[in-house]
């Protein structure tokens, strides 16, 4: 069926892929859009480096000998680990036992 | 080479719908089109997922640090560039915006959708000042032909009072326009048999494009 198309669109050819000027940055304009609520949807957070755990956790304190604090501390930096992982590795050795 | 960005912050205004037909119609008429799928629903890419053979292109790739510039690209390669812009009041919306030469502002007869059109439209006319001014037109979404309730005529009549201007075409609420997304296919590839009122459709989304590209005109020779 034959359909009558507006005028607007019976010729498109007078719009044509022209190279724009590069968007300027203005620094006034992203302050704007955020005093209307325009803010970054996902924005970028800082990667935290400590794993979470989803176990609840308790602060442990005790005076031990030197020689045993440097060995345990020296062990964990060669696993790659934290004092809580290293620590929880010592008692699963207890259970073990 | 004109950028188009179809932006409402309220979601559920008929953007993805505005942004297919305006694209898939500019095509069907011979124009070379993309359209930027910025909508994390991603309703174009899926779209183009499917069987039709339209020449619309969809890019669903851009963030708010480079959609401005994907924009300008795009419109260095293109006849016409849209942007289906997310319902939500971000800084990648409010980049589009400022990359873009037109900003349709879908809208239902409904205060929830006119107010934040209204609020897109404040960011605009703020925007003036720093960067220029962006024309925008509000277009009325969803409409039924011949009838319009009273919310409807009240928020018309407020946005005329406003001095905001308005399409004289709505893009009514139509089973074709829902049936692209359907099947994925443009109006002119769907069988009239299978859908309602095709030929409707298909009228009504000439009308509304002519608008826009005269409306397009009109605004190049006032430059």
């Amino acid at each position: 069926m034959n359909r009558p198309v507006p005028a607007g669109l019976t010729g498109l050819s007078d719009f044509r892929p022209a190279q724009a000027s590069e968007p300027q940055p203005a620094p006034a304009a992203r302050a704007i859009a955020e005093a209307h609520g325009f803010v970054e949807r996902n924005p970028q957070t800082i990667r935290k480096r400590r794993k979470p755990t989803e176990e609840p956790t308790y602060s442990f304190t005790a005076r031990v000998s030197v020689r045993s604090a440097n060995a345990f501390i020296e062990w964990c930096e060669r696993e790659r680990m934290s004092y809580r992982e290293g620590f929880d590795r010592l008692v699963e050795k207890i259970e073990k036992a | 080479m004109p950028v188009i960005v179809i932006s409402n912050p309220k979601g559920g205004t008929g953007k993805s719908t505005t942004s297919l037909v305006l694209a898939t119609t500019l095509a069907r008429h011979g124009a070379s089109v993309t359209a930027f799928d910025c909508d994390p629903n991603r309703h174009l890419v899926a779209w183009k997922d499917g069987p039709s053979q339209s020449k619309v292109e969809v890019i669903g790739h851009a963030d708010s640090s480079n959609i401005a510039r994907m924009l300008k690209a795009e419109a260095a390669r293109q006849q016409f560039v849209i942007a289906d812009l997310e319902g939500t009041a971000s800084l990648m919306v409010a980049s589009a915006i400022l990359a873009a030469d037109l900003v349709i502002i879908p809208t239902q007869g409904s205060a929830m959708d006119a107010s934040q059109a209204r609020r897109a439209i404040s960011f605009i006319d703020d925007q003036a000042a720093a960067v220029g001014p962006r024309p925008y037109r509000v277009l009325f979404t969803r409409t039924k032909p011949g009838f319009a309730t009273r919310d409807e005529r009240v928020i018309r009549e407020t946005l005329i009072g406003s001095g905001v201007p308005l399409f004289g075409t709505d893009l009514a609420e139509r089973a074709a326009y829902r049936s692209m997304f359907t099947y994925r296919l443009s109006l002119e590839e769907m069988d009239p048999a299978a859908v309602n009122g095709l030929d409707k459709a298909v009228e009504n989304a000439d009308a509304l494009v002519g608008e826009v590209v005269e409306n397009l005109r009109a605004t190049r020779q006032a430059a």
